[in-house]
């Protein structure tokens, strides 16, 4: 569960979040939907615990968070598959080759099977972004943030990334931030 | 090895070698136009005066003696240099107070540095200050203007996935500056080189390239000291391109 009270953020004097309450039980699955600039991505950071709001409280989960950022933010010195590989549970990356056989499942499954061995620049805007979404989901994390993770996606790649991340996020906690209301249909919506 | 491959190499080294003679034509030309060979002997008595050198077992001593000085005045530098920028990214004091210091280093002249070393140190050992002082400053600014230059967003990143300390340092911040590390470290070995000769020169050590440098120089043997620059020369370019070669492999092996 993630509760925030009354939380407030401003950057640079500008305030972006204001008295915000909010309540996200786990398991669920929530679309947060809003303009650009209302702050979604803000309500993201604080969540991840990555910002402080300046007033307010918020109340995160003990477990691991995996968050899955606007941007790739891919290794660019490392393959595809070593970038997901990094993402796994410690444990399954104490044996290296059982730790790339299940990076290589999930870049099966977002369609990257041929990629592993490519580096992030030689991989088109859209790759990239599966590439990402793999790692965010290899983390099995019980709690997922993701911020506009379909981004430079074509329409089919982005109904498939949708059902799967709907899919793997069964059980969990998913709060999926987006611009897009076709990607909140079935969730619970959270209007900023 | 594909025929095609093998004619730029070819091409290449036959362009080199071309430029080689040219260079030489010129200074046979000029020292036929200068006729004194006290000015400036020919390439031909310069390569004779080399090869009476070669078999002589103190010229690999000396040799060898400012090539550790090199080498340990290189080492230390870039140690040091690796110490200072972990001091200075931990600290911002440190950063503050060093940052000065080094930037002076930097600008003052080497001949600054070893004749007020020679002051406090014994000949032999001002070489190896001076150059760990000229390699300090240049791999220290390099790295910490990589170390500055690396993206928040994948620290944050490896942050999130909890790569832990050891591994944001093997994952993201090594491979992050290793390509301006190494590029500094290539830039540095010339100057070290240099700067270690300078010394000898001025501090006159018992074993010492710039020592046989000065005596040739004392002694009006201009196809010595000639014959001695082409050795340094040789060397400094041996040296450069071994470091390349490992530089380029430390590049390419970036996997942990």
């Amino acid at each position: 569960m993630i509760e925030l009270r009354n939380v407030s953020f401003a950057y640079e004097g500008k305030a972006v979040l204001s008295s915000v309450s909010l309540r996200f039980e786990s398991p669920g699955q929530y679309a947060v939907l809003g303009p650009s600039g209302c702050g979604k991505t803000t309500l993201l950071r604080l969540m991840a615990g990555l910002e402080k709001p300046q007033s307010g409280r918020i109340t995160l989960p003990d477990t691991p968070i995996s968050f899955c950022f606007q941007e790739d933010r891919l290794l660019p010195w490392y393959t595809v598959r070593e970038n997901v590989s990094f993402a796994l549970p410690h444990a399954a990356q104490a044996d290296r080759a059982c730790a790339a056989r299940l990076a290589q499942s999930w870049l099966d499954r977002v369609g990257l099977s041929g990629e592993g061995n490519a580096y992030p620049s030689e991989l088109s805007g859209g790759m990239k972004r599966r590439a990402a979404l793999a790692r965010a989901l290899a983390y099995d994390a019980p709690v997922l943030l993701m911020d506009e993770p379909f981004r430079a996606l074509d329409e089919a790649a982005h109904t498939d990334m949708l059902r799967l991340v709907r899919t793997c996020a069964q059980g969990k906690l998913l709060i999926l931030v987006t611009h897009d209301e076709r990607d909140a249909e079935g969730m619970a919506l959270v209007r900023l | 090895m594909p025929a095609k491959s093998i004619r730029p190499r070819a091409k290449a080294l036959l362009t080199r070698a071309g430029v080689l003679l040219f260079y030489l034509a010129l200074w046979e030309a000029l020292s036929r136009a200068v006729g004194q060979s006290l000015l400036l002997p020919s390439p031909g008595a310069v390569l004779k005066k080399l090869l009476t050198l070669l078999p002589q077992q103190r010229f690999w001593l000396t040799l060898l003696y400012t090539l550790a000085r090199t080498v340990w005045a290189y080492a230390l530098g870039i140690a040091a240099a690796i110490a200072l920028c972990a001091l200075c990214c931990r600290f911002r004091l440190a950063n503050t107070l060093l940052s000065p210091l080094l930037s002076a280093i930097r600008a003052t002249p080497v001949t600054s540095f070893i004749v007020l070393a020679l002051v406090w140190l014994s000949s032999a050992r001002v070489p190896v200050l001076t150059g760990f002082l000229m390699t300090l400053p240049v791999v220290f600014s390099a790295l910490v203007s990589a170390v500055r230059g690396i993206d928040p967003r994948l620290t944050e990143m490896a942050g999130m996935y909890r790569f832990g300390r050891a591994g944001t340092l093997r994952r993201v911040l090594i491979p992050a500056v290793m390509p301006a590390f190494v590029e500094s470290c290539l830039a540095s070995i010339g100057l070290c080189w240099k700067a270690v000769v300078a010394a000898e020169v001025i501090g006159v050590p018992k074993m010492a390239v710039g020592s046989r440098l000065y005596e040739a120089k004392i002694y009006l043997e201009t196809d010595s000291l000639l014959a001695w620059t082409l050795t340094i020369v040789l060397l400094s370019v041996l040296l450069e391109a071994a470091l390349r070669r490992i530089a380029h492999r430390a590049l390419e092996v970036r996997h942990d």
